[in-house]
């Protein structure tokens, strides 16, 4: 096996918040509480060690703590195929060098582009913009845009030499000429964030305050007056690349010699993440891996070009065997059995844990249920068919004149001649099937109503699930009303409804397997990857939340997981020697896309809304146009023959990301109310969230009441 | 179960037993069918997919082409043809292709690999689920079975593998791939598996080849035998046979060079089937082989039996297995069985000496030798029953002369056993043959004036005779008792398996006479060599054609990072004699292959058993452990622009003609036999190669010499 160096996660998520000096670290598994962790990002312990999580979201004085992302190095080698931490004092190896490691210099390189950025404008531009797509700050012209980029230049910190800790602020990066906004209203930005090493050599990065402000000062400003597009405004959002360099001594030379990372990261810093315990719909972990499967060969045995009684290999380094999959006919594996409990529950449950952040019980009436008499009643949906011995084989006959038309059976000799039969019991297949068919499939985006299931199901001319807002609800250019499921996943679900999954309980003795969602294991590199990535937006993207539709673009992946970086913009380790280290001096930062050689510090972000908290108060929900493309037979007011009645239906967005209704403490007892009381879904409301972000309440997993999720943490003002 | 306590349980008993120790106490549902192994008939077991994949592999259908490496011999692709009286012969042949020797090939190869029970007993693809790897690839799928129970012994999981890949018998006891004897595997790593190929190929004497050559040879000229089914199947021994009895040169120039092709196209369809196999050659002037002579001790020839004169590999034994086989033919077979009990294992020249020794003579032999013969070509698929070496017999009036028992009478020449009529060819003959120095003489005269070469005429044509030899058992009109070996006669020669060693060793002499007369052409180079679509002049150069001859060849690869400094080889025995005979004298040398491009000048040193050699260790005569040096000239610091000395492309591109880069690695080669020479007189036997590096002012010299690998040859 090559030595690698690999930090992980792949891409780290921090989120914004308003305490000065306040916060937790990123959770690194699917519905997990953040850590807690001391002033210098060491995570708290436990007694055995183990890490604590954290219940508590805001500072003692009601300010919204931070979420921090950290980093961590791990080795891979012959001795370590499953890869461990790498520790100072290791012995490592560089370019025909060997060592014992002595520091790591993170560097990272955080900016936000988004002013300077294209007018979002929904799909227009996922496949490249057209040269006249209106930018951001159109009257900005000339070099006056490049100061439309926040610009605090590359920090490092360094794990063995003090000070631990670099800020991306104002007039803290002598010699690089920063590029900050000037003064801002309602909040101006000094700082996209810092770094600090904790004692265990990993790095931890913050991103900004929450601020977000407009330079415009004439009448009626600072105003907002659209979700996603508003000129004159900045806020603290930011990403970049996070790289390390391993420093260690080389015994026999003598001297100190250097070695970058194999695989480095990528850092985002998102909004809040108020229900940090409920899933979306689709992670962005779910949105990634169905790209790798389709697009990377992440999992041939799931979805390949047919070869599935053997492991396909495919060299994914190798561009051109990478191409050549890519153009060859692909499939997917009928013979694949998902497992019920890691790969089917957890798309079944959440919606139903929508419940907590929605009043969803108002519009549909015990769906989604997962108890008796539910669609979803878990003791009946995770039992797959099973061959069962007919005691008395003289019974089938009876059998067989009973239900003819359904049974399955197959004759068994044993050794001594004697036949048996054995009889295949299904009984809940109609249920997995009736789910199955009310999904809303590829190509089915802007439809409303089921058309294509078999009309023998209830569900046929139903609405098609799930019922949420799709990339594009907006306008009917490009439309994309509704949401769907990935790819990956319906393939998932279709083989469950006919049958050909496993239920990891009955057959592998798993008998720990939480109540629901994914186990959460973190100790191996790719678990930390996916999951801090299950707990991000996945979809729908118009524009998103922490990331937008670029991540569905493979081109900037170097391979799944790792963002392609323009390594113009991190350090590297040359030759190898210290001396022959080549000076990392970063080019201007580019106002345009260079996707083939990388991406550039604030190249994720830069697509998403501006200022982040008009889009996250007005994607609540949205009134739907579904007649539109009736728009010849569509008469609002009449009632002449042949014409029918304009029909719009409100669609929710996205409740676990942005909560719609929360049961809030009402003295001794819980009532269901506003999440977002007070904050109207209007650009003035927009406005109020720019202030309001900050008071509002978080979603616990706490059983108060005898309700699963309750509100803390909301300021009363 | 209905065992029988006293006896051994059946294999399919014991891998019941391994996988039900291995789940006791699981609950895994395997979709219904819980433990599946036990549950399930043989049959079901066979057929059945748990949650999509196949517990026991299909029978492998693939085509004929595959049939050595994994073709059920059973299932021939290619069986809709005429000639169906042969297909008793052929059922028979390949019923003991099962069972040959030790060497025990099962008949469905690789079936217990590719079964899903296999895989996941293994933890392998798509089982594997416990031993995700980095976070390259997806976790694996399924975990390891039996779910939820205990990891079985590779030994074990080996076991029912093999239990399949015989055919899942329901009560057979498959043989212990961990017994004594047992060869026949492919995974086997020796010598020649060894991951660095130089470019040629390499025929070796056929002493020195390993068991896993040998096996393989057998393997691949079996595969050419079973084609003898369809005759019109160039690629069958009988075609090849054919070929040379039709249309062999003989008598004039072309002897050599047509004869050369003939083994290079039978070479290569060997290959076709393992493209590791490479024709040995028969060196018949080794005193290992007696001059061809019976000892004086044995009078009573061939009473008891004789040394060898015929090479091991090429001869006859019996075995268990074949008792076996013949004992299923019925209770009249039982006292030839005791007879043939007697002489089990003992390796015999021919077959009349087999039949002699083990006393089954007159009706007997008549009546139970053909069925037994069949038994000892499947033992052995390179012995040949024509084939009576050494027997010549007292002749009157075209009859043989008998004894009063009516036993034909040797010829006797000084109290020997004489070979044949006249003198067999000694390693000082093929001295003196390479002495002469014209292809008229050498190698046979031209169109005009056609004339045998002496290469030809005596160490050629004897050797034929005499291992063809005279058959005491002749009978008029059985086809099965002819009056001589088919090597004796030229229409016949090209059916024995003993022809190819022969030949081979007549092409290394020619080889070794061209290298020595390198301007000797024969008259017309571009005469077309018949039936073979080559002319002469393509026959004329080994290398081209990707062979060279050794006697033994020993490849050390090379993977350091830093570069060679000091190179110690394992040691290599070697035979001393090779280098002390009266005949063609050994020769050692040693190869640097694919050595990058040095930028500074150095010098590698050679000596042999210096293990503790270094850069002050002398290089000169007195040393009698230096072997001599190779000099590196570096290319010295670039003069050109970026990329002008950069290493070039592993591979040119189809369409590069130009002569190699001026950084291609380079070969370098040292002749040492005067150093192992030296070792063999004083009754050293084996030798070490050490290596030591050397820049051009005596200092060492680290991180320049990088070979891909160093290799030793004697030749």
């Amino acid at each position: 096996m090559k030595l690698t160096y690999k930090i992980h996660p792949a891409i780290g998520i921090a989120r914004v918040g308003d305490s000065p000096d306040e916060f937790y670290l990123s959770p690194e598994s699917s519905e997990g509480l953040p850590i807690a962790c001391d002033k210098q990002g060491n995570a708290t312990l436990d007694n055995e060690g183990k890490e604590v999580t954290t219940s508590t979201f805001k500072d003692n004085d009601g300010r919204v703590k931070r979420q921090a992302a950290r980093f961590r190095i791990y080795v891979y080698d012959d001795k370590n195929p499953q890869g461990r931490e790498l520790k100072i004092g290791d012995q490592v190896e560089g370019i025909t060098s060997k060592g014992t490691l002595v520091d790591i210099e993170w560097t990272v390189y955080l900016a936000n582009k988004k002013s300077s950025w294209f007018e979002f404008k929904e799909l227009e531009g996922e496949h490249g913009y057209a040269p006249d797509h209106p930018r951001r700050n159109a009257d900005i012209q000339g070099q006056a845009r490049q100061k439309l980029i926040i610009d605090p230049g590359p920090q490092t910190v360094k794990c063995s030499e003090e000070p631990r800790t670099a800020q991306f602020a104002r007039g803290e990066n002598s010699g690089y000429a920063q590029s900050f906004p000037p003064k801002l209203e309602p909040y101006s930005i000094e700082t996209l964030g810092e770094l600090k090493t904790d004692d265990n050599n990993r790095l931890i990065v913050l991103g900004g305050y929450g601020n977000s402000g407009s330079f415009k000062n004439d009448f009626g400003q600072p105003m907002i007056s659209n979700f996603a597009n508003n000129d004159g405004w900045f806020d603290d959002i930011a990403d970049g690349p996070v790289m390390a360099i391993l420093k260690f001594w080389d015994e026999v030379d003598a001297e100190m010699r250097v070695i970058q990372v194999h695989d480095p990261a990528w850092v985002i810093v998102g909004n809040p993440n108020y229900a940090p315990q409920l899933s979306n719909l689709v992670t962005l972990d779910d949105c990634l891996y169905d790209l790798y499967v389709r697009e990377f060969a992440y999992d041939t045995y799931l979805y390949g070009t047919g070869k599935f009684e053997s492991r396909e290999e495919v060299d994914i380094s190798d561009p051109k065997a990478l191409d050549l999959w890519r153009a060859t006919e692909k499939q997917w594996n009928s013979n694949y059995y998902p497992m019920f409990f890691k790969e089917i529950w957890p798309i079944l449950v959440r919606p139903y844990k929508m419940q907590w952040v929605t009043d969803f019980l108002a519009i549909s009436n015990d769906a989604h249920e997962i108890g008796p008499r539910g669609d979803f009643d878990k003791r009946k949906v995770m039992l797959p068919p099973k061959w069962v011995l007919l005691e008395d084989p003289a019974k089938i006959t009876e059998l067989l004149g009973q239900e003819e038309s359904k049974l399955r059976f197959k004759k068994v000799k044993d050794d001594k001649g004697n036949e048996s039969i054995y009889i295949l019991e299904d009984p809940y297949r109609e249920i997995r099937q009736f789910v199955y068919y009310a999904l809303r499939h590829g190509g089915e985006e802007n439809d409303f109503l089921n058309w294509t299931a078999d009309p023998k199901y209830l569900i046929y001319g139903k609405r098609l699930m799930p019922l949420l807002c799709g990339d594009n609800p907006l306008s009917n250019t490009l439309p994309s009303k509704f949401f769907r499921l990935t790819d990956t996943q319906l393939f998932l679900l279709k083989q469950w409804a006919d049958g050909k999954f496993i239920n990891e309980m009955e057959e592998f003795g798993q008998k720990d397997l939480p109540e629901d969602a994914k186990t959460t294991r973190v100790d191996k590199g790719l678990e930390i990857d996916r999951g801090v990535l299950a707990n991000v937006l996945g979809g729908s993207f118009c524009p998103g939340g922490e990331v937008g539709w670029i991540v569905r673009n493979r081109a900037i992946y170097e391979k799944p997981y790792r963002i392609k970086q323009n390594t113009d913009f991190v350090p590297n380790s040359g030759s190898g020697r210290l001396s022959g280290k080549n000076a990392f001096m970063p080019p201007a930062l580019s106002l345009d896309d260079n996707i083939e050689k990388g991406l550039e510090p604030g190249d994720v972000t830069k697509r998403n809304a501006l200022p982040w908290q008009a889009d996250f108060n007005e994607c609540a929900t949205q009134m739907i146009d579904v007649t539109y493309r009736e728009w010849n037979k569509v008469y609002d007011s009449g009632n002449d023959p042949g014409t029918i009645d304009r029909k719009v239906v409100e669609t929710l967005w996205w409740p676990s990301h942005r909560p719609m209704q929360v049961y809030r403490k009402d003295g001794d007892s819980f009532k269901q109310e506003d999440w977002a009381k007070g904050i109207p879904q209007t650009y003035e409301g927009d406005f109020k969230m720019v202030s309001e972000w900050k008071r509002l309440g978080f979603l616990l997993k706490n059983g108060a009441g005898g309700l699963e999720f309750t509100e803390v943490e909301r300021n009363e003002d | 179960m209905n065992l029988d306590q006293n006896s051994e349980p059946s294999s399919y008993e014991k891998v019941k037993q391994i996988l039900d120790k291995a789940a006791e106490g699981t609950t895994a549902d395997y979709q219904g069918y819980k433990n599946f192994w036990s549950s399930l008939s043989l049959d079901k077991l066979q057929e059945i997919s748990i949650y999509g994949v196949r517990m026991i592999a299909p029978i492998d259908e693939s085509d004929c082409g595959d049939m050595l490496l994994s073709k059920p011999p059973e299932s021939s692709c290619c069986s809709s043809h005429e000639d169906e009286e042969k297909e008793d012969e052929i059922d028979m042949l390949e019923k003991g292709w099962e069972r040959i020797d030790g060497l025990s090939k099962p008949p469905y190869p690789g079936r217990g690999a590719a079964s899903g029970l296999i895989k996941g007993l293994r933890g392998e693809f798509p089982f594997d689920g416990n031993s995700f790897q980095g976070d390259e690839n997806r976790e694996g799928h399924f975990p390891r079975l039996p779910w939820g129970g205990k990891e079985v012994s590779e030994k074990d999981i080996q076991f029912i593998s093999d239990w399949i890949d015989y055919g899942c018998s329901p009560d057979d006891n498959i043989p212990d791939r961990h017994g004594a004897g047992h060869k026949g595997k492919y995974q086997i790593n020796l010598q020649l598996t060894d991951a660095y190929k130089p470019r040629l190929k390499q025929r070796k004497n056929l002493k020195s080849l390993t068991e896993e050559e040998i096996y393989r040879l057998r393997c691949a000229t079996l595969e050419l035998k079973k084609l003898n089914k369809w005759p019109r199947d160039r690629r069958s021994l009988y075609s090849w046979g054919k070929l040379h009895g039709n249309v062999c040169e003989h008598g004039w120039e072309q002897f050599l060079t047509w004869h050369r092709m003939f083994l290079y196209e039978f070479e290569q369809t060997l290959q076709d089937f393992d493209e590791t196999v490479t024709l040995p050659y028969w060196d018949w002037t080794d005193p290992d082989y007696n001059n061809g002579a019976i000892p004086k001790e044995n009078k009573e020839f061939p009473k008891k039996p004789i040394s060898s004169i015929i090479p091991e590999i090429y001869r006859c034994w019996i075995n268990d297995v074949a008792i076996e086989n013949l004992s299923k033919l019925g209770d009249e077979w039982k006292p030839v069985l005791e007879k043939l009990e007697k002489i089990k294992g003992i390796k015999f020249n021919s077959g009349v000496e087999l039949f002699y020794m083990a006393d089954i003579e007159g009706d007997e032999y008549y009546k139970f030798s053909p069925k037994i013969i069949e038994q000892l070509e499947l033992i052995n698929p390179l012995w040949y029953p024509l084939r009576y070496p050494g027997m010549f017999y007292q002749m009157n009036n075209g009859k043989f002369v008998r004894d009063k028992n009516g036993d034909p009478i040797p010829i006797l020449k000084n109290g020997l056993q004489n070979p044949f009529h006249h003198h067999y060819p000694t390693a000082e003959d093929v001295v003196k043959i390479l002495q002469v120095d014209n292809w008229r003489d050498f190698a046979g005269g031209p169109e005009y004036n056609q004339s045998f070469g002496v290469l030809d005429m005596d160490p050629h044509n004897t050797i034929h005779i005499w291992v063809g030899g005279y058959n005491k058992n002749f009978q008029e009109g059985n086809e099965l008792e002819p009056f001589n070996g088919d090597m004796l006669a030229n229409l016949t020669a090209g059916f024995d398996p003993i022809f190819w060693p022969h030949h081979v060793y007549i092409d290394r002499l020619f080889s070794i006479w061209q290298r020595n007369n390198p301007n000797q052409l024969p008259y017309n180079v571009n005469g077309a060599l018949a039936g073979l679509g080559y002319s002469v002049r393509d026959a004329l150069n080994i290398e081209q054609l990707g062979y060279e001859y050794a006697h033994a060849g020993h490849v050390f690869q090379i993977e350091h990072p830093k570069g060679v400094s000091v190179f110690k080889s394992d040691y290599i025995n070697f035979d001393a004699r090779l280098y002390q005979t009266q005949g063609l004298k050994g020769k050692v040398e040693l190869r640097l292959h694919e050595v990058v491009q040095p930028e500074n000048s150095f010098v590698v040193r050679v000596f042999l058993n210096s293990p503790d050699a270094d850069m002050f260790t002398p290089a000169t005569e007195e040393n009698k452990f230096y072997a001599g040096c190779i000099f590196f000239w570096g290319h010295g610091r670039c003069v050109g622009g970026p990329g002008h000395c950069a290493p070039p492309p592993e591979n040119k591109r189809d369409n590069d003609k130009r002569p190699p880069n001026h950084n291609a690695r380079r070969n370098y080669r040292l002749d040492i036999t005067e150093a192992v020479q030296r070792l063999s007189q004083e009754g050293v036997d084996e030798f070490q190669v050490n290596l030591v590096v050397v820049g051009p002012d005596g200092s060492d010299c680290e991180n320049g010499f990088f070979p891909k690998a160093i290799e030793v040859v004697e030749s």
